[in-house]
């Protein structure tokens, strides 16, 4: 169930935060003159995310904070910083990946910290899964960073449904405020959609891919480790960057820009739309008495 | 021919020595888990009240009835087994929104003081663990009583009862707040078997 302070928190403050930071970075008005700039992205992004978990998990962010979920705050302001530095330094592809590769895992271990305390993992065991996290962030990083290389609306269109389908089915099967999170950035990816149309100079590339790559790694695993999110829908949304590497292929690539990107969008689509449309079946089954157990009653 | 002691023999042997057993000066109780049971209550939108209650409640506690003052709890509650006969709400209340039941598996409670006020009552105050915060709170405490069950296989039973308020907030669990109320009593009705 949505409150007031939801709607405001989760939709109108990122709306018009991301507005107004990529508004500067890009100045969509201007046709000539120097390139936009690419921390625009990676700003906007992560501070939608940052901005909208601070507010609805409320003022409890300290360090070390009390609780595993509450580390998405200061990952969320990690990857933001990194993004930036991505956008305003042209660093070797290596050099990039290993940053993502090691920042991910690195997050992954503090959000995740509590299996070692309550001896879930040990050693070999804790180490295999972080690896596995950070491996799945460069994944989905390669395969952001080279659709938003591929074709300017590409990015923001991916990196929307991407970060959008994960929000609905985190908040309607296990936690609200992480799923509204992530909601909140494909808000900011919304105004880049509309920004990149209008501009037509504006571009996600370098930074925002590794925002977005690194949170929602962080944040799945939290919620497959904290929240018992069931690990098919894990498993749908994790393949789905995958499939925007069909850009890549010779047959695909000569078609004209409009139809590549309608081809990705809708090969991406299908495994986010099968792991929404579980979701939302699945929530509906649980609500046995309605759709929403806060309001069965009302 | 091998003799074999008659069962019923022993079974009266068993039930007189514990018949002139000397009282013990504090017995030691492992709580049942079938016969114990841990519910809450809490205000749904202010126009009603939800209860709810968690399967699995465990731990320990002691019966002096010579220094009533001198009884322990510690009483131990697994956190995803909240049941408030709902999937989807239980699902919310054990993630990282309210109980975050995978990374503090456990509600624990441990005496620290009791108060007899008479009449088998208590005051007992002690250390409650919800979502990994402690908070020292005041419980309400009723002695039940006994039943020496012994003669039945059942052991020594005795039992409590204990009522007490919280704030939700007050332990990191302000989600919702508002339309669901932060203030939560509870009821824990517990069972032991002496040890």
């Amino acid at each position: 169930m949505l409150t007031p302070t939801d709607l405001l928190f989760g939709i109108v403050v990122p709306f018009a935060l991301s507005a107004l930071i990529l508004s500067i970075a890009w100045r969509p008005w201007r046709r000539t003159g120097a390139m936009p700039a690419l921390w625009g992205g990676p700003v906007a992004s992560g501070l939608a995310f940052v901005s909208t978990f601070a507010v609805l998990q409320g003022p409890r962010h300290v360090l070390a904070p009390a609780s595993a979920i509450l580390w998405l705050f200061y990952i969320g302001l990690g990857f933001t910083l990194l993004g930036v530095i991505d956008a305003l330094f042209r660093l070797p592809q290596v050099i990039r990946g290993t940053v993502v590769f090691v920042a991910a895992g690195a997050a992954a271990a503090l959000l995740l910290r509590f299996n070692f305390a309550n001896q879930t993992w040990d050693a070999l065991h804790g180490a295999v899964w972080l690896g596995g996290i950070a491996a799945v962030a460069v994944i989905w990083w390669a395969s952001f960073e080279q659709a938003a290389t591929g074709g300017a609306i590409t990015g923001p269109l991916a990196m929307g449904a991407f970060s959008g389908v994960s929000g609905l089915i985190v908040a309607l099967l296990v936690e609200q405020t992480t799923g509204q999170a992530l909601g909140a950035m494909a808000i900011a990816f919304i105004v880049a959609i509309a920004l990149v149309a209008w501009s037509r100079r504006a571009s996600v590339e370098r930074g925002t891919a590794m925002v977005l790559a690194g949170v929602g790694a962080c944040a799945l695993a939290g919620e497959y480790f904290i929240s018992s999110l069931p690990i098919q829908y894990i498993l749908l949304i994790a393949v789905a960057p995958l499939t925007l590497w069909i850009g890549r292929i010779p047959a695909i690539r000569r078609r004209r820009p409009w139809l590549r990107v309608v081809i990705q969008m809708v090969v991406l689509l299908i495994p986010l739309g099968i792991a929404a449309g579980m979701a939302v079946v699945q929530a509906k089954n649980d609500a046995t008495m309605g759709s929403d157990p806060y309001m069965s009653l009302a | 021919m091998k003799f074999r002691f008659p069962s019923v023999m022993l079974s009266a042997i068993a039930v007189g020595l514990f018949a002139v057993a000397p009282a013990r000066a504090a017995d030691s109780y492992k709580i049942d888990p079938v016969h114990a049971t841990a519910i809450f209550r809490i205000s749904h939108l202010g126009s009603s009240f939800v209860y709810g209650r968690f399967d699995d409640v465990g731990g320990t506690f002691t019966v002096d009835e010579q220094k009533p003052d001198d009884v322990s709890l510690d009483v131990t509650i697994k956190a995803d087994s909240v049941d408030t006969n709902n999937a989807a709400r239980d699902k919310h209340l054990k993630s990282a929104d309210f109980f975050s039941a995978n990374e503090f598996p456990t509600l624990t409670f441990k005496s620290t003081a009791v108060k007899s006020d008479g009449d088998k009552k208590y005051d007992v105050t002690g250390d409650l663990t919800i979502h990994g915060v402690t908070q020292s709170v005041t419980a309400k405490v009723d002695f039940v009583g006994t039943f020496d069950g012994t003669s039945m296989k059942m052991g020594v039973r005795a039992g409590y009862e204990a009522h007490l308020t919280i704030k939700r907030s007050d332990f990191g669990m302000d989600k919702l707040v508002g339309l669901v109320g932060d203030e939560v009593q509870l009821t824990v009705s517990l069972e032991g078997v002496r040890q």
